[in-house]
């Protein structure tokens, strides 16, 4: 099995080594048929990579002990079910799943662009090669999942108990598929810059991987968030950790790109932003795999744990330094088509966008760099602690919120004030009513009021939109309402789609405001019978068992929750004891509902039977979790190919004339 | 435009001049609201590092400094020294001492308090263990917060496990008094 797996590799970096090479030198050389043979390679590629995963897989069935990666995540213990999760538990494992999601993406990216990158899509298939191949040789030199140990152990190591949750099986394939995915738009933009014949072509794809990519990694970052929630037994979601940061600054860059690649599409605008932009994306995804990998983070003494580190650190610095001099090299051919029209337009705003997103990446990597700048200087180690970022990204976060209520109501080229101020009057007013009664009501913070108001502010901006759209629709066709809704949406489906991804942000949005802001904590140690009372409720402890498992020794808490008179329910937290790892891992119990979470988890069990609960109540966080669907809804929905061309030309009478077939004038 | 008329050659019609004039007055406007976006964000940036900006020592570096001992907040790493966990019967006060990860840290070792209970981590023998406090008169290092390194043998995506995001929540961790 392992074999089959260490020879696919080799012929997996053979031919992704042939396809890089083919695709240039039928390029340059003017050799279509070594350019169809060097794209056929990249769809064999798929199958290659296919079977190195399933000997992989089929080791771990098999508890193949003699395959070290096999011995070092798993045993017998445990269930077949969580190989899912011990494929990618270590470095080499997640290296050989990174190298199948890329071949899998290059593969559907090449076989289905569209017709008018056909001329320098060679180029995008030799820049994702040089990826590729990276990927592979990496795992092939230095750290092959099917390196054999010189003898049999009778059992594994085990899989890290963190990782048997829900949450795994999600979160890390999701994150890395994002991370690795940024390869494709900045492929695409890089091809059409080495190329250099065409500017925009290049936007549709961009944008259409842009945002697969966007949405893996948003929903990568909320699933680690939910699992951290659920499982770390701290009530957080987020700590700004150097690799929670590694992940959340590609996102970043990715947000802005998503936004400014809109009006190149639209107006041959921002060209060379975009491609600065997706270069810096890609830097970034390069280094948040980086600082995975061995990389620096604060805590570790020196560069570099493992000599994983220094080659992703190379491969960082050819992937920013050579997109770079390209750059330059193409400067002319970056010009924009036309000028900005106006400071209050569409364009304008995502400008703006870009800049308070940039902003945020920036800051974030400041902290992160910073100690190791003066470690480097020869200073002394210190460290960021986390207020920094609350304090500096706090504010630029919610400006961000902020301009997603008010951008969308700009026009493209030019706003006038008047009409701005009619489309901003009943947000306006919304969000001022929220705030006076929120400061009435519940709290004077004035972060919390702002942010508030804010999510008011937007939410009641797109629900207009939709509304007078529907009321358009519903007057003009005679469609009722909720058909009017549908057809709304389907007939501007990247406007519309993106209207819903935004509300999922305001959700995030609520969720991180009520839960860092109003979050309530206590510690206490109660014996099995005691109550304890916190935010209006109470909490009775009944009890603990114990559950001896083969690998683990359970203990399950059943607690009683009241408010005054009113029974709410049991709760079971779960704290599980592993003694080959000589750790522990807990499973909150949650009561949870859109008004606030309460969250209660046994954090040590006492030997004469009482337990040290950590008890938190959380408004608003459920909403967090919600918004995860909702994110994915507005996407695909942005994303949806327009079925029926016909409609939409009608709809939109500008879009049509100059080519036909294309959606949008040619303004070169 | 009428069009029957030819074009005199140097002759930039007037609706040019005056996109160009628009285009030069929105490009000036633009880069100062970049200038201005940038300079906040560099503001920002830097009124909130000094108070946040923590020496991180070991256990040997903090009893052999006494900068850091004046009661700042400060962050020391090392691990649990074996049989030092102690709680007062069953209450969230938990006192241990801490010891230098590596070598034998010339014999220092760091008695620490807590209020609250330990993340899962902090038994396991191979965790390092990083406390975020200070130092009291009494020379007890009082600690807000605990974060736990998870032993590298484990490899696992998420590498620090916080015990505790509560301090964090508003503002900076208060300075012990």
């Amino acid at each position: 099995m392992a074999d089959l797996g260490e020879i696919s590799l080799w012929i997996g970096l053979a031919l992704s080594c042939y396809a890089l090479f083919g695709s240039l030198a039928g390029q340059v050389r003017g050799i279509p048929a070594l350019v169809d043979s060097a794209r056929r390679s990249v769809y064999v590629l798929v199958l290659v990579m296919l079977v190195a995963t399933l000997s992989l897989v089929g080791s771990f069935i098999n508890r193949d002990y003699e395959v070290a990666y096999v011995a070092a995540h798993s045993n017998n213990a445990m269930a077949d079910i969580y190989t899912w999760v011990a494929f990618y538990a270590g470095n080499e494992g997640s290296l050989l799943y990174i190298a199948f999601v890329l071949s899998v993406m290059s593969a559907v990216a090449i076989r289905w662009a569209p017709e008018r990158v056909k001329d320098f899509l060679p180029y995008t298939t030799a820049t994702l090669m040089v990826v590729q191949v990276f990927f592979i040789a990496v795992m092939a030199f230095m750290a092959n999942p099917f390196t054999k140990l010189p003898f049999v152990p009778p059992d594994g190591e085990g899989i890290n108990p963190l990782l048997t949750h829900f949450g795994m099986f999600f979160h890390p394939p999701a994150l890395m598929a994002g991370l690795i995915g940024m390869s494709i738009p900045f492929a695409f933009a890089l091809g059409s810059l080495v190329a250099g014949k065409q500017r925009d072509e290049w936007a549709d794809s961009g944008r259409l991987w842009g945002i697969v990519t966007w949405a893996l990694l948003a929903s990568g970052l909320l699933l680690g968030s939910w699992w951290a929630y659920t499982i770390l037994g701290w009530g957080g979601f987020w700590f700004w950790d150097p690799v929670e940061n590694a992940a959340f600054m590609p996102w970043l860059a990715l947000t802005a790109f998503v936004h400014s690649i809109m009006v190149q599409k639209r107006r041959g605008m921002f060209r060379m932003w975009n491609i600065v932009l997706i270069n810096a994306a890609f830097g970034l995804a390069l280094y948040g795999m980086f600082m995975n990998r061995g990389g620096p983070t604060p805590s570790v003494h020196s560069f570099g744990a493992s000599s994983l580190g220094w080659v992703f650190l190379l491969f960082l610095a050819v992937g920013v330094l050579v997109p770079f001099a390209i750059f330059i090299w193409r400067y002319n051919l970056l010009k924009s088509a036309q000028n900005l029209d106006s400071m209050l337009s569409r364009e304008a705003a995502f400008l703006v966008n870009n800049l308070l997103l940039l902003g945020i990446a920036f800051v974030t990597l400041w902290g992160t760099v910073y100690p190791l700048f003066i470690k480097l200087g020869g200073g002394e180690e210190i460290t960021i602690a986390r207020p920094y970022y609350d304090q500096v990204n706090g504010p630029l976060l919610l400006a961000l919120v902020l301009l997603m209520g008010v951008g969308p109501l700009l026009p493209w080229r030019r706003a006038n004030w008047a009409s701005l101020r009619r489309a901003l009057l009943a947000p306006c007013v919304v969000a001022a009513v929220t705030v006076v009664v929120l400061a009435v009501l519940v709290t004077r913070q004035p972060f919390a009021l702002t942010g508030f108001g804010l999510c008011a502010l937007v939410t009641t901006g797109i629900a207009l939109e939709w509304w007078r759209g529907m009321q358009a629709r519903h007057r003009n066709s005679g469609e009722n309402y909720a058909f009017a809704l549908l057809r709304l949406i389907g007939a501007n489906r990247p406007r519309y789609g993106g209207y819903i991804v935004h509300l999922a942000v305001v959700m995030v949005a609520l969720g991180v405001l009520g839960g860092s802001l109003f979050d309530t904590q206590r510690d206490v140690v109660l014996a099995p019978g005691e109550t304890y009372e916190v935010s209006g409720y109470q909490l009775r402890y009944l009890d603990t068992v114990q559950a001896p498992k083969s690998d683990r020794t359970d203990y399950f808490s059943t607690l009683e929750l009241y408010r005054g008179d009113e029974f709410l329910g049991e709760l079971e937290a779960r704290r599980s004891f592993y003694p080959s790892f000589n750790m522990a891992s807990t499973l909150a119990a949650i009561r949870s509902t859109p008004v606030e979470d309460f969250y209660v988890v046994p954090s040590e069990n006492l030997p004469d039977g009482s337990v040290g609960f950590r008890i938190l109540v959380n408004p608003l966080v459920w909403w967090m979790w919600v918004a995860g669907p909702v994110l994915i809804l507005g996407t695909v929905v942005a994303l949806w190919p327009e079925g029926s061309r016909q409609r939409v030309r009608i709809a939109r009478p500008e879009t049509v004339s100059i080519h036909p077939g294309e959606t949008r004038p040619n303004v070169v | 435009m009428a069009e029957d008329r030819p074009i005199p050659a140097g002759f930039v019609p007037e609706d040019e001049l005056e996109e160009e004039r628009t285009g030069r007055r929105t490009r000036n406007r633009l880069i100062i609201l970049g200038a201005v976006v940038a300079l906040a964000v560099a503001y920002m940036v830097y009124a909130a590092f000094p108070g946040n900006a923590l020496y991180f020592v070991t256990v040997s570096e903090f009893m052999g400094g006494d900068e850091y001992q004046d009661g700042r907040l400060i962050r020391v790493s090392g691990k649990l020294a074996p049989d030092s966990f102690q709680r007062q019967d069953n209450s969230t006060l938990a006192r241990f001492q801490l010891v230098d990860k590596e070598g034998d840290g010339g014999g220092h070792s760091l008695d620490a308090s807590y209020v609250g209970v330990m993340p899962d981590l902090f038994f396991n023998p191979h965790s390092e263990i990083i406390l975020e406090g200070s130092y009291t008169t009494e020379r007890v290092f009082e600690t807000d917060s605990i974060l736990v390194k998870c032993p590298s043998k484990y490899q696992s995506l998420e590498e620090e496990l916080p015990a505790d995001y509560n301090n964090y929540n508003s503002g900076p961790a208060p300075q012990a008094s």
